[in-house]
């Protein structure tokens, strides 16, 4: 169906005119809103594109003219994109409005295609540039309202560029009016505008969908001849498979433009971001002819920490643990559960849920859940180690990310992107270049995430381009109901099984095990024993609510406080009284000392709510145990 | 508890502690640290019933170490673990004869 040009027929015989600082050099295109000339600007001495306004049109529509050509300037000059094409300026010069706009030597994507289809890699490599270009657009409040094949101007290196914004609409009021003008071209027009309803971001989703389906079929997906079966096909008819026009297309090309030409705007991509990942996807699958390598499975280490082969050690103990208690390692320092699996074990089984999502092929989100100090921490801490030597694995803090920039920007940082700092695009861009190179997923690893929700929304777009670029791979951490939090924020998993894998809090039995394995593993082999009392062990429990960083943390500091006693006992005064937050060994702090009388009446409530919950009988009172009188003195090695 | 009570009354006991073989704590009289003690001698009775089973003794019903200024004495009944502080230690002797007595007295 031709366009049929309104500029006034002498807007063509410009050519030699000087507008500024600009000379007309020869008409390279004609329009609704005007024509366009190749000019050069004689101060700069480069090329310069200079759209001349056909006075007729704005006449017609009603508008002051200048006005009209202005607004366009003005929206554009909001987007800094390098896919958008740039406005120098805009004037009036006696008779004439024009715009001088950046020159992109080449031809527009419609030329292109007029002769055949493109090719599908160029094509969607073009979809990805002009998805990258709208989704600036849509970021500053404005709807293109024109997204077509003519308006893709393809130059050098198939480097495409979004332009003519004349029909577009910005967000200020006094356009508000134009919302639901229908503009745009029939062939690719969203069914929402043919109903007479506003323009949006969906809308221009939409209708660059169109512009896809055309680029790679070489027409576009309701070729009607009048304008009528057009908007009626946009309406009724079903979104034609571009595959029954050129059959090598994969699948995920076919799944692009159902979701981007959907008749509901609800039932499109969310937003152009989400286009540029599908379309990264589905490049993807039209460059790779054969799969990917993939990683080499990485051997399990062995459950008995024996038979491991090398592994780093434990940073040896110093002071009091080393010179009174007798310890050669550091006990309860951090350690990966594949460095010592006996000592990490209540995070043995975490881990390896998470390696087994981790290496299946069809997940991308993952989170980790926990309370505060469950270990999920040294999880993260001890996974990046693991699998840093394979892939690539950015490991960043998701909190104090009050206004969600920071999350972005940490993940730059860690990705050592060379492109903004902030910008999605890039990184991802930056992920799906490492995961070409390696052959495998780089994987992101965002812990402590924060509950705010301008984070939450930061979030929601690192794990939507996981999810549909499948670039990368997150790995989550933070409190239970992460996942559920993302799915509200309106996150698609587009059928991923999301786990969200626990880690428990350890029960009774299990402390007492990884108290004991510690010392074993840490004490000198022929130092004497050290002995946890059943009280003191229900405490640390208690105190702790099983996390795994705080009983590390809570036992470290009861061993040297039985140092600074040379005692070789955990009792209840130790597990009350040593610090959970602060590591005490190594510091120069004043250590607790041990009342002359324990436990005072207040503990001893406690402890007994502890042994009533393990079935013991209370805490011994009355004549027999509080006999304290003539009590036996007992020497303090004990 | 009655058995802790009668010990405690045995001349030149200083001090006993009833605990289990889990090492908690039951009751104590005239010892104010009766939480490490039942800890210590739990752990030491399980350990010396494990020896006892290698060595071929059965079952475990009593240790004890004595030094000239004290001695320890460790009865073990059923899970039960009572602990006897006696001085001087050379009264370990006839502490041990009141216990056997009053055992036999029950029997």
């Amino acid at each position: 169906m031709p366009e049929r040009s309104t500029a006034p027929p002498d807007l063509t015989a410009l050519a030699g005119l000087k507008l500024g600082n600009y000379r007309l050099e020869r008409l390279v295109g004609r329009g609704r809103m005007g024509v366009v000339y190749l000019a050069k600007d004689e101060a700069l001495l480069r090329p310069t594109a200079i759209k001349v306004l056909s006075w007729k049109v704005a006449e017609a529509g009603g508008h002051d003219p200048v006005q009209w050509f202005l607004s366009e300037a003005r929206l554009v000059a909001r987007i800094n994109h390098p896919r958008v094409v740039q406005i120098y300026g805009a004037a009036r010069h006696g008779d004439y409005c024009y715009i001088a706009m950046e020159y992109v030597a080449g031809q527009s994507a419609e030329a292109m295609v007029a002769r055949e289809p493109m090719a599908s890699v160029l094509a969607t490599d073009i979809l990805i540039q002009v998805a990258s270009a709208l989704h600036a657009a849509h970021g500053s409040g404005i709807v293109h309202r024109d997204v077509k094949p003519a308006n893709l101007l393809v130059g050098a290196g198939g480097v495409t560029k979004l332009g003519d914004f004349g029909m577009a609409l910005g967000p200020s009021g006094d356009r508000a009016a134009n919302a639901r003008l229908r503009v745009g071209t029939p062939y690719y027009t969203a069914p929402e505008i043919w109903r007479g309803e506003a323009a949006s971001p969906a809308s221009d989703i939409y209708s660059l969908g169109a512009t896809y389906f055309h680029l790679l079929t070489g027409r576009p997906p309701y070729p009607h001849r009048d304008v009528a079966s057009v908007e009626q096909a946009h309406l009724r008819s079903p979104i034609p498979d571009p595959r029954e026009l050129v059959r090598t297309l994969p699948a995920s090309c076919a799944s692009l433009l159902q979701r981007a030409l959907a008749k509901a705007p609800r039932e499109r991509h969310a937003s152009a971001q989400e286009v540029l990942w599908d379309a990264r996807r589905v490049l993807q699958d039209l460059t790779s002819t054969a799969p990917a390598p993939a990683a080499a499975p990485r051997p399990r280490e062995a459950p008995d920490a024996a038979a491991a082969p090398a592994r780093p050690p434990l940073p040896p103990a110093t002071g009091a643990l080393a010179e009174v208690l007798g310890f050669v390692r550091q006990p309860f320092s951090d350690v990966g559960p594949s460095e010592f699996p006996r000592l990490a074990e209540p995070l043995a089984a975490a881990r390896a849920r998470l390696l087994e999502r981790l290496e299946d092929g069809a997940t991308s989100v993952v989170a980790l859940a926990g309370e505060d100090g469950c270990g999920a921490g040294l999880l993260h801490r001890a996974l990046a180690a693991e699998l840093g030597p394979s892939r690539l694995v950015l490991r960043v803090n998701g909190d104090e990310d009050t206004d969600g920039r920071l999350l972005l920007h940490r993940l730059c940082m860690a990705a050592a992107s060379e492109e903004a700092p902030q910008d999605l695009e890039a990184l991802v861009a930056r992920l799906d270049g490492e995961r070409a190179r390696r052959g495998i997923r780089p994987l992101v690893m965002i812990e402590g995430i924060s509950s705010e929700p301008a984070a939450t929304a930061a979030l929601t777009g690192v794990v939507g381009a996981a999810l549909w670029t499948r670039s990368f791979q997150v790995l989550l951490g933070g409190e239970p109901g992460l996942l559920e939090k993302l799915a509200r924020a309106r996150v698609d998993f587009r059928g991923e099984q999301a786990s969200e894998i626990r880690v428990a809090p350890l029960d009774r039995e299990q402390l007492s095990r990884h108290l004991r394995a510690w010392i074993q593993e840490t004490l000198a082999p022929h130092a004497p024993p050290i002995i946890i009392t059943p009280d003191a062990l229900r405490l640390v429990a208690m105190r702790s609510g099983g996390g795994l960083e705080r009983v590390n943390c809570i036992a470290e500091n009861m061993l040297v406080l039985a140092a600074s006693e040379r005692r070789r006992t955990l009792c209840s005064w130790h597990a009350w009284t040593a610090s959970d937050h602060e590591r005490w060994a190594g510091a120069r702090t004043e250590l607790p000392r041990r009342p002359q009388v324990w436990p005072p009446p207040e503990v001893v409530d406690v402890i007994d709510a502890c042994r009533r919950g393990a079935g013991m009988p209370p805490w011994p009172r009355g004549a027999s145990a509080g006999t304290r009188e003539g009590a036996a003195s007992w020497p303090s090695s004990r | 508890m009655a058995e802790l009570a009668m010990i405690s009354k045995i001349p030149n006991v200083r001090s006993a502690v009833l605990g289990d073989l889990a090492g908690g704590f039951h009751d104590a009289v005239r010892e104010q640290d009766g939480e490490t003690i039942a800890a210590v001698m739990g752990f030491v009775a399980s350990a010396m019933a494990e020896a006892g089973e290698q060595l071929g003794l059965g079952a475990l019903s009593r240790i004890s170490v004595s030094s000239e200024a004290r001695a320890c004495l460790v009865q073990v009944r059923g899970g039960s673990v009572l602990t006897a502080f006696i001085e001087p230690g050379a009264a370990l002797p006839a502490v041990e004869k009141v216990i056997d007595g009053s055992t036999r007295g029950k029997v």
